[in-house]
């Protein structure tokens, strides 16, 4: 079976490297990481990914202005994106069932096992 | 002659010698004549007839008319006498004396003999008297009737008589002298014209008394009478200026008449001065009393019928000045005022509540001081009252102004710290969640890298390490929690088994083995409206405070009742932002220990976000304010009594579901 293809759009730049290998240590994927989101919707269209963990704040592009530009381009609009925050409480993100604003989402900090679980659910 | 002849030592050497011819020569016929006598007789002491001469034609007195052994009686008394004796021709004038020598002119020794001669009062004697006095005389042995003056008078006649005395005083004759004299027609006349004369002077005095009164009396006392009529005082001048009793009276009623007019300035002042006081009694605004010393009204200006609605007919002697107090302070304010009176003090701007006419609450603030006599005894008390209840009306919309504004500020600066901490519990939660992130996925990269043993040591630290995110990650959610209290879940709930579920909660998760749980729960309370999770958290969270209270154990009391709020405090009262209306029922929690307590300065910060008395490493101080949070979200209350080193208890006002 493929590994699956997953971007991650992180502005912090250990966070991604460590949630990269995490994730190409199961095996399952193939992870890139890129860190700033002005660069973001060039990348997913280069790399083409399953799905794309999304941080929210970033310095110098906001997640949320990212996933607006891959939602709108076709070539990237149907790829699911997870937000991926500490802004908001994991609580909240459980209370909503895990979307804000019509997105999955991940409140930081996240284990590996859950950051898995939430792939899953959300990768076509 | 009886008196010469009788201490004449010549003669007195006769009654010796008895020599006639010395009597002969010195008592013959001229000495008669000379001393108009017409017998003398000479006796010894023994009554021997020594020597007699008589004029002559009188030979019948040669012999003397009384028995001789009368005449040592006639000389025991009297050593000199002068009597009448009634003869055969006629009466005889006798005298007669004791004869001594020259050395004894008061005759006190023996007499040497008897001395005595007489002249008969003849016809010829008694003509020469009656040629003598000019009128006619009669000799009477009976007593004759005197005519009546008036009838003398006419007859211009004077009449009067003596007694003729015999030698043992016995009435030998009466003698009647009548003088019929011209003369008297002119001492009546003399008469006449002395009484004119006296009555003439008797008018002059009269005339005389009365100018003198006129002038000295009358006049000045006319100048005085006018002077006081008219109340002119210059009328007096001139009389002022005299010595007299009048010059006394003028300066009298002179100084009357100042004193007076002093008096009448000070009357019309003082008149002057009421009507002012009066004016402005009437025209001012407060109300101007005076009281007697058991506080009966004595006068009262007009003002009052517009404060108190009473006019001051229906005052003065008639009310006390507690009458009008209102009933709940009556007997109070009575006492203190009668314990003013006793110590005669002076008291400023006492506020009391009084009663108008009306029924209406008219608040007075009242002035006075005492009025004493010159002993120092009090009459009573004066004073002013202003009605301020306009202003204490418009003091209390103030005050409860400030105290609101007061309480918005407190809200601003509560909202502004909560904004505040909102910010920054956001900023916290990004800048500390992202390396937590990475320190979770590092563990979980660890973990697959170098899987430790179970039950080794790797795996205890991995553990710790991940307990250590768990716990960092809790702060941050406590602090998101305090920031965004909102997005609750409200339901109907019971009180009683949220407590419950929360004292559970506590139990098993801390240590709560020392201390003494008591519940007093009531049964069958009203449903609130409650985030059940949120309430839970707020019990455990004022449990646990109430715990760390008593370090060394204790009891916890937690209560829970329903009860109408009477009493107005924070939050609870009649402004919007108020929670809790007076007189709302509500349901209230009480969890209270008996552990250290918290001081008063600390009390009020409790609530505060970051505030804690725990020390570093305790917590972070987001407890309470967290559960304030919470409590207000439910629009409930929540406050703290405390007493340092005897304990606090948080008092939970919760609203009681309408549904």
């Amino acid at each position: 079976m493929d590994k699956k293809k997953i971007l991650i759009i992180d502005d912090e730049v250990d966070f991604t490297k460590v949630v990269k290998l995490n994730l190409e240590g199961t095996g399952k994927y193939e992870v890139r990481a890129e860190n700033k989101g002005s660069l973001g919707l060039a990348v997913t269209k280069e790399f083409k990914p399953d799905l794309v963990l999304l941080d929210i704040l970033m310095l110098d592009m906001e997640g949320s202005e990212v996933a607006y530009q891959l939602r709108s381009d076709e070539e990237t609009k149907n790829i699911p994106i997870v937000f991926l925050t500490a802004v908001i409480r994991k609580k909240e993100a459980e209370e909503n069932k895990g979307v804000i604003g019509g997105y999955p989402f991940i409140a930081k900090p996240v284990g590996i096992d859950e950051l898995i679980e939430v792939i899953e659910r959300n990768i076509h | 002659m009886a008196y010469d002849y009788t201490y004449w030592d010549e003669m007195a050497r006769f009654f010796t010698t008895k020599d006639t011819e010395w009597a002969k020569v010195n008592m013959d016929a001229n000495v008669l004549d000379t001393y108009k006598t017409d017998v003398i007789w000479l006796f010894g002491l023994d009554l021997s007839p020594l020597y007699s001469i008589n004029r002559d034609g009188f030979d019948s007195l040669k012999e003397f008319p009384l028995p001789r052994a009368n005449i040592k009686d006639i000389f025991k008394e009297e050593r000199l006498r002068h009597f009448f004796v009634n003869t055969k021709i006629g009466l005889l004038e006798v005298r007669g004396a004791t004869v001594h020598p020259g050395s004894d002119p008061e005759r006190k020794t023996l007499p040497r003999g008897y001395f005595l001669t007489a002249r008969l009062w003849g016809k010829e004697y008694v003509a020469d008297l009656e040629e003598l006095i000019g009128g006619s005389i009669q000799i009477s042995n009976t007593k004759l009737a005197i005519p009546s003056p008036e009838a003398l008078l006419k007859a211009n006649s004077i009449v009067f008589s003596r007694q003729l005395s015999g030698w043992k005083g016995n009435v030998e004759d009466y003698i009647y002298i009548n003088i019929l004299s011209e003369q008297l027609q002119g001492y009546k006349l003399l008469s006449r014209n002395a009484v004119v004369i006296f009555i003439i002077f008797l008018i002059a005095v009269i005339i005389f008394i009365t100018l003198f009164i006129t002038t000295s009396v009358n006049l000045p006392l006319a100048i005085i009478s006018q002077s006081l009529k008219k109340e002119n005082p210059e009328k007096l001048r001139g009389l002022e200026k005299e010595t007299s009793e009048f010059g006394d009276i003028a300066r009298l009623i002179t100084s009357f008449f100042w004193q007076r007019q002093v008096l009448l300035k000070e009357v019309a002042e003082r008149k002057k001065a009421e009507a002012r006081f009066q004016q402005v009694a009437e025209a001012t605004e407060e109300w101007i009393w005076e009281v007697n010393k058991d506080g009966l009204y004595t006068y009262s200006s007009p003002v009052v019928e517009k404060i108190l609605g009473y006019n001051p007919e229906e005052i003065i002697g008639k009310k006390y000045f507690y009458d009008f107090l209102t009933p709940d302070v009556k007997e109070s304010l009575k006492k203190n005022a009668l314990e003013v009176f006793t110590a005669k003090k002076p008291f400023r701007n006492f506020l009391n509540p009084n009663l108008h006419k009306n029924g209406n609450i008219i608040f007075l603030e009242t002035s006075g001081s005492p009025m004493l006599d010159k002993e120092g005894n009090l009459l009573g008390y004066r004073g002013a009252d202003t009605d301020i209840t306009e202003r204490k009306k418009a003091e209390d919309e103030l005050k409860k102004a400030y105290t609101d504004l007061k309480e918005t500020q407190g809200q601003l600066i509560q909202a502004e710290k909560l904004n505040a901490v909102g910010q920054l519990a956001s900023g916290v939660a990004h800048e500390v969640r992202n390396p937590l992130g990475i320190i979770l996925q590092g563990i979980n990269y660890l973990e697959k890298k170098i899987p430790p043993d179970k039950g080794s040591e790797t795996a205890e630290i991995m553990a710790m390490l991940k307990g250590s995110v768990q716990r960092a990650d809790k702060i941050i959610n406590a602090l998101l929690d305090f920031s965004r209290a909102a997005n609750s879940d409200l339901k109907l709930e019971d009180i009683n088994s949220i407590l419950e579920s929360s004292l559970n909660l506590v139990k098993a998760r801390f240590k709560f083995d020392n201390i003494d749980v008591v519940t007093e729960t009531k049964e069958g309370l009203p449903m609130v409206l409650a985030d059940k999770n949120k309430l839970e958290q707020v019990f455990i969270n004022v449990l646990l405070n109430a715990a760390q209270a008593m370090p060394g154990g204790g009891k916890i009391i937690i209560r829970s009742y329903a009860k109408e709020l009477k009493e107005t405090k924070d939050g609870i009262g009649k402004r919007e932002e108020d929670h809790f209306r007076i007189g709302e029922k509500a349901v209230i929690v009480e969890i209270e220990d008996f552990g250290s307590g918290i001081s008063e300065e600390n009390l009020k910060k409790i609530f505060d976000p970051f505030f804690t008395t725990k020390g570093p490493g305790s917590g972070v101080g987001l407890g309470l304010s967290v559960t304030r949070n919470i409590i207000h979200m439910h629009r409930g209350l929540i406050y703290a009594e405390s007493q340092l080193g005897k304990g606090t208890k948080v008092i939970i006002i919760l609203k009681i579901s309408a549904r």
